[in-house]
């Protein structure tokens, strides 16, 4: 109940940033019109459709959460209300993990109105079960990205003064992108191209295909166990990242003390 | 509540010896904390709070040592703290931010929550502008939202850290009158340079230098040790040697100054000594080596 309460109130806080909510959702938007068949995500009974509307929202606002979030973890330390919060008692643990579920609560709801939106649309062409299937996509791929990228943000955050970190956070996410999603493909000689991976939870799940499909990277499929063991990778680097962000932002020293 | 430090020591990597030695016990009701820069002030107050550790001795609070979780726990319900530097939230309006305090301190009655926050908000002088974020808000109405937060849950331990600093001299007086009302049935523990202040509200004061506590006892008792070491000069064109000069005053023929000394200068007249006289005449005593 005192989570919620506590989630709450950074929900509020999250929500009254308004032009990050407002890119977030733009970006959301953006990632319903990017498909690879004819026809949005929307307009088919297809899983694999709904699947690749999640992995674009899992890869485009993850950008405006990067940017955002560089203050999870250094804002009540820079404003001494963390002082407040260690003289309270709440386990630090459950207040950063109310801290991050109340502003990604926020920060997500345009990803999951869109995919509830596509899913609504499938289910009118016959797909019954979108719905539960954009939940199962929601956690197992939107959320995971979202945290990957707050994590991030809050690390870079509480390393660097805020501007920079905002810039080093977007760098960073597309870091990750290409070391896991974008992989380079040699074509002809003097140029490349990159192939986009598909999310391991879709690939295992959903039947999903890499978005441009080249031979020798169609081969390279998950598996159901696979796919699981990447997701608790994922929770566990952020919780990790997290954490690292935490202590450094306690070290540092913002205010005299 | 009944508070007893034992022996207490903190050191910081940079910092050893921060607090030395201190075995104290403090009272109910208003205690003040002076003492000059980088006494461990702060840091005593912090370990107070349960916000960090000491590295030797123990805290005790009604017979319990607080390095115990429970009665860590136990003793952060029962504690407002109002740290030295503070900025609420600046996305919240008042009483968001202190229903955000109140769930912290385990106030799980929602409408308990609101009800003490909208007393709080009208207590400090905010009602006019509840509804507005406290980003925009003045230094000094901001610090009344600090001095709220801390009354969050009706603490009976009161730890409060330069409550009065960026308040214009009005609303200083008002929080010093709130404060002295909150003294009576709880321990405030009152960390300030403003000497004025806790001659004003705190019966009892304990005095830091240098991480060690050099008084402890009656505000009076302090007060009475520059008993007859205090003087005003007559009018002087410098200052007297070998005097700690508490205050001058120019004058037309020269500069009158007000001193704690055992040798003033011909023509000086004994003054009744204050609390700022007694803390001088301790801090030259302590320069003495008395």
């Amino acid at each position: 109940m005192r989570f919620l309460s506590l989630a709450r109130t950074h929900a509020r806080m999250a929500a009254r940033q308004r032009a990050v909510w407002i890119v977030s959702l733009l970006l959301a938007l953006l990632s319903i019109t990017i498909t690879v068949n004819p026809g949005l995500s929307f307009e088919t009974d297809n899983p694999a459709a709904l699947a690749l509307t999640a992995q674009m929202l899992a890869l485009l606002p993850p950008i405006a959460y990067a940017a955002a979030f560089t203050d999870l973890s250094a804002e009540s330390e820079r404003l001494g209300v963390s002082e407040v919060e260690s003289s309270a008692p709440v386990h630090p643990v459950a207040l950063t993990a109310a801290r991050v579920a109340g502003a990604l609560f926020v920060m997500t709801l345009p990803s999951a109105g869109v995919l509830l939106f596509c899913a609504g649309g499938q289910m009118l062409h016959g797909n019954a079960w979108a719905v539960l299937q954009s939940a199962v996509l929601f956690a197992g791929v939107v959320l995971p990205a979202a945290l990957m990228a707050a994590s991030l943000s809050a690390f870079a955050g509480a390393l660097l003064p805020r501007a920079v970190a905002r810039i080093a956070a977007i760098v960073a996410w597309f870091g990750v992108l290409f070391l896991t999603v974008f992989v380079p493909v040699s074509t002809e000689p003097g140029s490349l191209r990159l192939h986009i991976a598909a999310d391991p939870l879709a690939q295992a799940f959903f039947g999903s295909t890499p978005l441009l499909d080249y031979p020798e990277s169609a081969a390279a499929s998950a598996t159901p166990l696979e796919a699981l063991a990447l997701l608790v990778l994922k929770f566990t680097v952020a919780a990790a990242l997290l954490a690292v962000a935490g202590a450094i932002a306690r070290r540092r020293t913002y205010r005299r003390r | 509540m009944f508070i007893s430090l034992d022996h207490l020591g903190k050191d910081f990597p940079k910092k050893p010896g921060a607090l030395d030695d201190l075995t104290l016990d403090l009272p109910s009701g208003m205690i003040g904390l002076i003492g000059p820069n980088g006494a461990g002030k702060t840091t005593l107050m912090r370990i107070l709070c349960g916000i960090v550790g000491p590295t030797r001795g123990r805290v005790l609070v009604d017979g319990r040592d607080i390095a115990e979780p429970r009665n860590r726990r136990a003793l952060k319900k029962a504690l407002g703290y109002l740290p030295q530097d503070i900025e609420p939230y600046p996305n919240l309006t008042p009483p968001e931010f202190l229903d955000y305090v109140g769930v912290l301190k385990g106030m799980d009655d929602k409408r308990e929550r609101r009800r003490q926050a909208d007393e709080l908000v009208e207590r400090v002088g905010l009602a006019d502008v509840r509804r507005r974020r406290i980003g925009g808000f003045s230094g000094g109405m901001r610090r009344r939202v600090g001095i709220a937060q801390a009354l969050m849950g009706d603490p009976r331990l009161l730890v409060v850290d330069e409550p009065t600093a960026g308040l214009d001299p009005e609303e200083r007086m008002r929080f010093r009158t709130l404060i002295a009302t909150l003294g009576g049935d709880r321990t405030v523990v009152l960390s300030t340079h403003i000497l004025d202040d806790v001659a004003q509200t705190c019966p009892y004061v304990c005095v830091l230098r240098s991480g060690r506590l050099r008084y402890d006892g009656a505000t009076a008792g302090l007060t009475g040790g520059a008993h007859g070491r205090t003087w005003l000069t007559p009018p002087l064109m410098a200052p007297p040697s070998g005097a700690v000069v508490v205050n001058a005053a120019t004058t037309a023929q020269g500069t009158r100054y007000r001193i704690v000394s055992a040798a003033p200068p011909a023509g000086s007249e004994p003054v009744e000594p204050t609390l700022e006289d007694g803390y001088m005449a301790l801090a030259a005593d302590d320069r003495a080596g008395l």
